[in-house]
């Protein structure tokens, strides 16, 4: 077990995910940059952000200084490869601090996997919830079911080559 | 920094992935939902179909990213990862 960074956008998904407690089977403890716990609103994710805040499950990071040489190596490879999505202030923030904890960066936004394929200066590990749900089913889950609930629970649907990857279809 | 080589077929997947998540959202998000919408929140669903970058269709909506997540699932158009 170990700790991990996750983005506002995965907190949002899997605050709606029924099986969103077996995150605890991988990890003791979630750290999300402060400055974008301002992008969740609704109540089933304040709900689900204050029950682990105050389990300590989940906390808030500051901002850390950062290095500009840092943000500066990473917006150039996203601009100089058209493949890689906009990294946003929310995304760019958590990356950097999933690379200065050495940690991995849960996140379903594709730009910090890419990043992190593209550049092995820049490799942190970054799971997409697929990833974790692999890593889950790897505890004694069915990964069939686990995906299933996910898609229906969260409106996620997995791409023909992601399915593959994780052996679930031929 | 991968060779040359190796980016390109990186490339090579990462567009057939983009493509398919593209097909999917259209093929699944409720245009009658989408089409009712005032123009703004529109544009930004319209732009989230084809991007499937919710930070940015968020900004375009002027909704922070749960607002506009919660439009997205009314929209029902999916994350595709």
């Amino acid at each position: 077990m170990g700790s991990a960074v996750i983005d506002t956008c995965f907190l949002i998904n899997w605050a709606r995910f029924s099986e969103r407690e077996k995150l605890k089977l991988l990890f003791d403890r979630l750290f999300m940059p402060e400055i974008t716990f301002s992008e969740v609103r609704s109540m089933v994710a304040l709900g689900l952000a204050s029950e682990w805040l105050a389990s300590r499950f989940l906390v808030l990071a500051p901002v850390l200084p950062t290095n500009e040489e840092e943000v500066e190596g990473i917006l150039k490879l996203v601009a100089s490869h058209p493949q890689i999505p906009s990294i946003d202030p929310p995304e760019l923030y958590a990356f950097i601090l999933a690379r200065r904890l050495e940690v991995p960066l849960l996140t379903d936004n594709k730009a910090p996997k890419r990043v992190s394929q593209l550049s092995g200066g820049y490799s942190v590990p970054v799971l997409d919830s697929l990833d974790v749900l692999k890593l889950i089913s790897d505890r004694g889950f069915e990964l069939r079911e686990l995906v299933a609930k996910f898609m229906e629970e969260t409106g996620f649907r997995f791409s023909r080559s992601r399915l593959e990857e994780v052996g679930l279809i031929g | 920094m991968r060779a040359g080589r190796d980016v390109e077929q990186l490339a090579r997947r990462w567009r057939e992935e983009d493509e398919e998540a593209r097909e999917i959202r259209r093929r699944e998000a409720d245009w009658d939902f989408i089409r009712a919408q005032p123009p703004r929140l529109r544009m930004a669903l319209e732009l989230y179909v084809e991007l499937g970058d919710l930070y940015v269709a968020s900004r375009v909506a002027g909704l922070t990213l749960d607002e506009f997540n919660e439009l997205r699932l009314k929209a029902r158009i999916p994350v595709v990862i």
